[in-house]
């Protein structure tokens, strides 16, 4: 043992290199909630495409797509070859000075990307020169006239030597030996003659191949071969060595513990002494005596005794590991942060566990120190047995044997291979390979090194970014040019906010599509009321705002006076069956409980089977039916506004809003979405909300902007609080004029099944009613259409539905038991419009934009500005990110398929039997989405914008790092900037017109893939 | 109806998924994979007419007064020696169960896979499998002789382990498929050992020959003591390995790494209750060995101690839901043991139904808990054991039960690495004999 290794004496070191590696683990916490966020929210402060390099060298995750999958996306004319070159254009890039003349440098790359390379080497490489005879052909993908002039050089340069054997066997073989060349011919091209002249004749493709392959294995002889980094952890270092990984083992029992520890409450029995840590928990469970040992990790009770008698700290103990394992104190971060991503996300859930206040159920006092300890001392067992048991019995774990060396012939074979297809794809022949200098092959090569497939799937991606950028800017500068600017359009007599969620965008166009008097807004879901909440049926308080907010106010939602005996009976009868469901949970998996439980449940349990499955909705209707009579609902009201100031609910926030804080609040909403001023008699206030069954990332298909939740009690909350007297007096004081006739009423918008509740309707005046009568007719049709509009994505909905059918189809969606695809989320996520609705009004944008409002002219030192895209762009581009990453790479960024799922410890969900908790976005949400970077149109001038970003970081952050793609368009002349690597630049919008259709259905019908914009003109009546 | 038409009845429930199987795996192979829809429509069509078959075979079995259907196809192949591989059939009071049973769930089960694996890679092997599987689950409750009863053994075996390793680009899938496969392998010499035995003893393979003839459940057989408990260890070692009891149930909660349904069907279900079947075929060989009946009797009630021990402490949905069908499982086993076929039979049907829906509801888990504990109107009480023990032995059976009963340790302890040691010696001797250089 070292001297540094006492306990006590240097706790700082590991203690910093666990901060530093803990902002690389995920972010996401227990999925009840979930969070959309930046996957690489660790990187945001780097520009995108450095960031995404560090993703690969980090996490060894996936960039961009495939470079396949791109070519795909080129065929079907999703990407242009002119946009391809135009991104060519722009990739930066000087010449290498020993570049051979013949390298056209645009043309090789463009054929890189249209043709691609592959990677090969050892027996593959050997499969494909032999099996399927690379060796004597062409790569199947070299386009005919590269093939040809190939072929013809070759032929013409060896024509010319015919007559001399010597000469020929030279420029073959690079040596005048004859009979070796003859040998070679013989094998290499699998013929009965080694005449050149015969063989030119006969098939002279073959013989171009072979001499060009045998001319870059000479080339590669001289060019040095780096050999790769030895591996950081020894894990890697031994799996090299033996060929079994020491990780099998170690995770095995980690996550077992982890997610025994980390149990929020599915185990009946939970993990005794969590309230120590998870350090101590563990030593102590795991050093009793009377228990086997796991060969494979002999000693470990032994330490663990010694470790506890020595009173070692978590941190001590880590600094011993490593020690132990000749970790030099410079090393120790990577290794602490290598162990850590060895399991991100079970060490991302007990980094985010410690810094929340104690869980409800869970005694449990995590920490990330004491997840690396026990799996330091775990891991180091594991490896000194595997060793041991390979290397020999005294085999040391800091000096283990360096790793095999690579084959000089394997790596020279490699890079022969790579030079031969940047040969092939220029059409080069073995007569120019052979004029070389090596210095320029070695410059062949690194050119090929530094137009990587990373380099080359950025192209692509920008170039896929490019398409999509154009066709959005195009229609929207044709809308300003056929229908005029966004002058103010008299306002509509009914009015709706919806949030700015990409999913409402479908049913604000239904319902303008169905006349002039419909007028929508988008505004962030929770109605800039940041509040705990908790309604007559929740269990605890929840956080209905965006998650960088704090809500300082707490609302409850109340019986009403006159209903409380019918809520005592309710709470009563729900207790009464939570105590029933939760003993026969329990029961059918105890003893003797299983019993009774088997015997008297279970051929009852094929009712609900096979009618969930069967007839989804009918079993829907029915339990509701029955719970709305079992369980009548009784009136409820919320505790809106502050009785007195004092009062403060059981969050130690204040009870209700007062008066003038209501006022506030009230008045930015109308102020940020530009209704101010411009209110009609009747504004409908919309959140939004999913209901889908048999599903643990339920919570990510609700409201964001209401931190993952259904954001009823928000708009019910706005309603209620911009109809009192008390506020209405209060709002000029904040700069609103509101007219006295206008109303305000709440609804809950539901995703999935474009369900629509009214809510408080009926506290609405009796003058009112007519127009709310006449709003929600227009709601049944436009959600009917809505509806009818989503139905066109999913695969599995009967082609040819009536909007009715539609509706009816939606609704067995979120009731199926089996439907992974309830709804598809944000999955259709790519465009963000920051402006006025005029500028997008009768534009068809496919659901797939985030609409804000947001009126420029009355915004003149971008003030409103500032505050909606600090709030909005974060979350917007959040959602976009994260789809972004978990679509690329669906196994390290995503979480993979949802068919293996299993749900542990009410925090996550695992591939399966056991496996490191799966973070991100399951491939099921994500099977139709484009990877895009949000399309942010924002209807102000850069100037504007420029001072946004001075005044904002994380909005610069996301603007200069080009994680997001900004344009400004001018309020006043409608001129279009991007912003481009080198900050705004003007951008051009084609003279193109998009297609013209009086209604929605008339465009997408029986289509369904993604659709470009088109003008829906029954929508901009009135407003044009 | 004729005795002829209740035959042809039998044999298309039990047919029927295996032309499927065989007219599914014919196109795949000729001509390419089939759309979702066609294969949707194959599996919907072959699961209702099994399913119908067998229902209007109940029906006219009970109306009919049938109580045993000895349906006799043939010899598939014959051995010199006198050997024939029958293909014969036997309905009766414990298949007609069993059938239904099979059909109804898979059927449901089918029904939730079209949607739940839609647009997944691999959709159709998993339907290929799915039949295979219903092929070999119907065969094996319908088997008239030990060998065919065999070869449907074998067919929910395979494709057990080839949906348990369904993800074929992970790599635990395929560890932990291997392990299930492992030891049914393991455990199929006792069945194949069983019918060596059959045949050598009774010198038959149908259990209408070896059993008396009389309807189940009072069959009897005329071998004597030893041969039966002989023949009997071999099946209980044999239901050991499929029905996941101690000590092999290792297998079980590392079997749940296919897709929710497969998992569902196989390790709620029907799979694992294939032991429990065995053995109540085989039960007049039970009535005749006290000593087997009483092992199987200790092993299911350790098992049914060790997966509701082990069961306790699982925090995740898919073992803790594995170990609770062992523990039923174990003690339907110890039900078949002490002679209670009835009570077994029953409490079988209703474990598999109900574990089916909470295999398939596992997903629901965290949905489940919040909505419990919002109707209860908070954090819900801990389910704490209730048994009054010192608190050092509770956490030391904790420990216990978080290792899995250390079955694991246990055997790479005292069975993988002396083999493995042992292995090596002789590898090294066998080189120095031969004088060959360790490679």
């Amino acid at each position: 043992m070292t001297p540094t290794s006492e306990p006590g004496a240097t706790d700082d070191p590991i203690l910093d290199a666990l901060e530093r590696a803990r902002h690389l683990l995920p972010a996401q916490g227990p999925i009840d909630v979930f969070i959309h966020h930046n996957t690489l929210h660790a990187f945001q402060h780097l520009p995108f495409e450095q960031a995404l390099a560090e993703g690969v060298r980090v996490f060894g995750a996936e960039p961009y797509l495939s470079e396949a999958r791109y070519r795909e996306e080129l065929a079907r004319g999703r990407i242009t070859e002119a946009e391809l070159d135009a991104e060519l254009l722009a990739l930066e890039g000087s010449r290498l000075p020993d570049l051979p003349p013949e390298v056209d440098l645009r043309a090789l790359r463009k054929a890189t990307l249209l043709h691609g390379l592959e990677e090969a080497e050892g027996p593959a490489l050997a499969w494909l020169l032999e099996e399927k005879g690379l060796v004597r052909r062409l790569h199947a993908r070299v386009p005919e006239a590269t093939r040809r002039q190939l072929v013809f050089d070759t032929r013409d340069w060896l024509s010319g030597d015919i007559g001399d054997p010597a000469g020929l066997a030279r420029a073959l073989t690079g040596e005048p030996d004859v009979g070796r060349c003859d040998a070679w011919l013989l094998a290499t091209l699998d013929s009965r003659t080694a005449d050149v002249a015969a063989l030119l004749w006969r098939d002279p493709e073959a013989i171009a191949a072979a001499a060009l392959w045998a001319a870059c294995l000479r080339r590669s002889a001289a060019i040095p071969i780096e050999p790769a980094p030895p591996p950081v952890r020894h894990r890697d270092r031994l799996l090299a060595l033996t060929g079994e990984d020491s990780d099998i083992v170690v995770h095995g029992l980690l996550i077992r513990w982890c997610s025994a520890y980390l149990d929020q409450g599915l185990a009946h029995w939970p993990l005794p002494g969590r309230e120590a840590g998870f350090f101590a928990a563990f030593r102590e469970l795991y050093r009793q005596g009377l228990t086997l040992e796991e060969p494979c990790l002999r000693g470990l009770r032994a330490e663990l005794h010694d470790l506890a008698a020595r009173r070692v700290t978590p941190q001590a103990a880590c600094l011993e590991v490593l020690d132990s394992l000749g970790v030099p104190a410079a090393g120790r971060e990577e290794q602490v942060t290598r162990a850590l991503l060895a399991l991100p996300g079970w060490g991302g859930m007990f980094s985010i566990l410690e810094r929340r206040p104690p869980q409800p159920g869970s005694d449990a006092r995590p920490a990330l120190i004491d997840l690396l300890a026990v799996r330091l001392l775990i891991e180091r067992r594991a490896l000194l047995d595997l060793a041991r048991r390979h290397l020999g019995p005294d085999t040391r774990l800091d000096a283990l044997p360096p790793a095999p060396k690579e084959d000089v012939t394997r790596a020279r074979e490699r890079l022969a291979f790579r030079l031969r297809q940047q040969c092939e794809l220029l059409g080069l022949s073995a007569r120019v390979v052979n004029g070389w200098t090596d210095a320029q092959a070695r410059a062949v090569l690194a050119e090929e090194q530094r137009f990587s497939s990373f380099e080359r799937r950025g192209v692509w991606q920008r170039a896929y970014e490019r398409h999509h950028r154009g066709k959005i800017l195009d229609a929207l500068a044709a809308r300003r040019r056929r229908f005029g600017p966004p002058d103010r359009a008299p306002p509509g007599r009914l009015q709706v906010v919806f949030c700015i969620d990409d999913r409402s965008e479908g049913i604000r166009r239904h319902l303008e599509e169905l006349g002039p008097r419909f007028e929508t807004f988008g505004g962030p879901g929770f109605f800039a009321l940041p509040i705990e909440f908790r309604g007559i049926d929740d269990a605890r308080h929840s956080t209905l705002c965006p998650i960088v907010l704090r809500p300082e106010h707490e609302v409850q939602e109340r019986p009403h006076r006159g209903d409380t005996g019918l809520h005592a009976r309710r709470r009563a009868r729900r207790r009464a069956l939570a105590f029933l469901g939760r003993g026969s949970a329990i029961g059918s998996r105890s003893l003797l409980g299983g019993i009774l439980a088997t015997l008297g449940l279970g051929l009852l349990s094929l009712v609900p089977l096979i009618a969930r499955t069967l007839g989804p909705r009918l079993w829907a209707r029915l339990s509701r039916w029955i719970a709305g009579s079992a369980l009548p609902m009784p009136r409820t009201e919320l505790t809106a506004l502050r009785e007195d100031d004092a009062s403060v609910g059981p969050t130690g926030k204040r009870l209700g809003f007062s008066a003038d804080e209501a006022a506030a609040r009230v008045a930015r909403l109308l102020e940020d979405t530009g209704l101010a001023g411009r209110t009609g008699p009747l504004v409908a206030i919309v959140g939004h909300g999913s209901s889908t069954t048999n599903n643990p990332h339920a919570s990510a298909y609700e409201c964001g902007a209401c931190g993952g939740r259904r954001g009823s009690p928000n708009a019910r909350l706005f309603a209620r609080l911009a109809n009192d007297p008390s506020v209405r007096e209060r709002l000029p004081a904040h700069g609103v004029e509101l007219p006295s006739g206008t109303w305000f009423v709440g609804a809950l918008h539901d995703t999935t099944t474009d369900g629509f509740e009214w809510l408080d309707r009926e506290l609405l005046p009796e003058s009112h009613r007519p127009l709310l009568e006449e709003l929600a007719a227009a709601i049944e049709r436009a959600r009917r259409l809505n509806a009818h509009e989503r139905c066109r994505r999913f695969e599995s909905a009967p082609e040819g539905l009536s909007p009715d059918e539609a509706l009816l189809h939606v609704e067995a969606r979120a009731a199926h038991l089996a439907e992974p695809r309830p709804e598809y989320n944000h999955g259709t996520n790519a465009v963000c419009v920051v402006g006025r609705r005029a500028l997008t009004r009768g534009l068809f944008l496919d659901r797939r934009s985030f609409l804000v409002s947001y009126d420029p002219t009355r915004d003149p030192e971008a003030r409103l500005l500032e505050r909606i895209l600090g709030a909005v762009l974060p979350v917007c581009a959040g959602i976009n990110l994260e789809y972004y990453f978990s679509t690329v790479d669906n196994e390290r960024y995503g979480c993979g398929t949802k068919l293996p799922h299993n749900v542990v410890g009410l925090l996550g969900v695992m591939n399966g039997f056991q496996s490191d908790l799966r973070t991100g976005l399951p491939w099921q949400t994500l099977d139709i989405h484009e990877p895009v970077r949000l399309l942010t149109v924002v209807e102000a001038s850069p100037a504007a914008i420029l001072a946004v970003l001075e005044r904002h970081a994380e909005v610069a952050e996301l603007v200069r790092g080009r994680w997001i793609q900004v344009v400004s368009l001018d309020p006043e002349t409608g001129a279009m900037q991007w912003w481009g690597p080198r900050g705004f630049e003007p951008h051009v919008p084609r003279a193109v017109e998009p297609p013209s259709v009086r209604t929605s259905p008339e465009w997408y019908a029986g289509r369904t893939e993604h659709l470009d914009p088109a003008f829906v003109l029954s929508g901009l009546e009135g407003s044009a | 109806m004729s005795t002829a038409a209740l035959h042809l009845l039998a044999v298309a429930a039990v047919a029927s998924p295996l032309a499927a199987f065989g007219l599914l795996a014919l196109f795949t192979l000729l001509v390419g994979s089939p759309s979702e829809r066609n294969v949707a429509r194959v599996v919907a069509l072959t699961f209702l007419s099994s399913l119908a078959c067998t229902a209007t075979l109940a029906l006219a079995m009970w109306s009919g007064g049938v109580v045993q259907l000895d349906v006799r196809l043939g010899a598939w192949f014959a051995a010199p020696g006198g050997y024939r591989f029958e293909l014969d059939l036997l309905v009766d009071r414990l298949t007609v169960p069993f059938m239904a049973l099979t059909t109804a769930l898979l059927g449901v089960v089918g029904a939730f896979s079209v949607s739940y694996l839609h647009r997944e890679r691999g959709f159709t092997r998993f339907f290929l499998l799915l039949l295979l599987f219903a092929s070999g689950m119907l065969l094996l409750t319908t088997a008239g002789t030990i060998d065919l009863l065999f070869a449907g053994w074998e067919l929910v075996g395979i494709t057990s382990a080839l949906l348990i390793g369904f993800f074929q680009e992970r790599r635990q899938p395929l560890r932990n498929a291997l392990r299930a496969f492992a030891t049914y392998r393991l455990c199929d010499v006792g069945l194949l050992t069983a019918a060596v035995f059959l045949h050598h003893h009774a010198h038959t393979a149908r259990f209408v020959d070896a059993f008396g003839g009389a309807p189940w459940p009072a069959g009897e057989t005329g071998l004597g003591v030893g041969v039966a408990t002989t023949i009997a260890l071999c099946c209980v070692f044999a239901a050991l390995g499929k029905s996941a009891q101690v000590p092999l149930s290792g297998w079980l909660p590392r079997a749940m790494e296919g897709p929710t349904p497969s998992s569902a069907i196989f390790y709620g279900a029907l799979s694992i209750h294939a032991g429990a079947y065995l053995l109540l075929r085989i039960s007049p060989l039970l009535d005749r060995s006290p000593l087997a009946s009483w092992a199987l009797v200790a092993i299911g009630l350790a098992s049914a101690i060790h997966g509701t021990l082990v069961g306790r402490v699982q925090s995740d949905v898919k073992s803790s839901l594995a170990y609770a069908s062992m523990a039923q499982v174990g003690l339907i086993l110890a039900e078949i043991g002490l002679g209670l076929r009835m009570l077994a039979l029953a409490h079988l049907v209703g474990h598999a139904c109900l574990r089916t829906l909470q295999l398939l509801r596992a997903p629901s888990a965290l949905q489940d808990h919040w909505r419990l504990e919002a109707a209860w109107g908070g954090a819900l009480p801990p389910a704490k054991g209730r048994w009054p023990l010192p608190e050092r032995l509770r956490s030391w059976l904790y420990r216990l039960a978080l290792d899995r009963g250390q079955h694991d340790a246990a055997l790479e302890r005292f069975l993988v690495r002396p083999a493995l040691w042992l292995l090596g010696r002789l590898d090294r001797l066998e080189r120095r004999v031969t004088g060959e250089a360790r490679p």
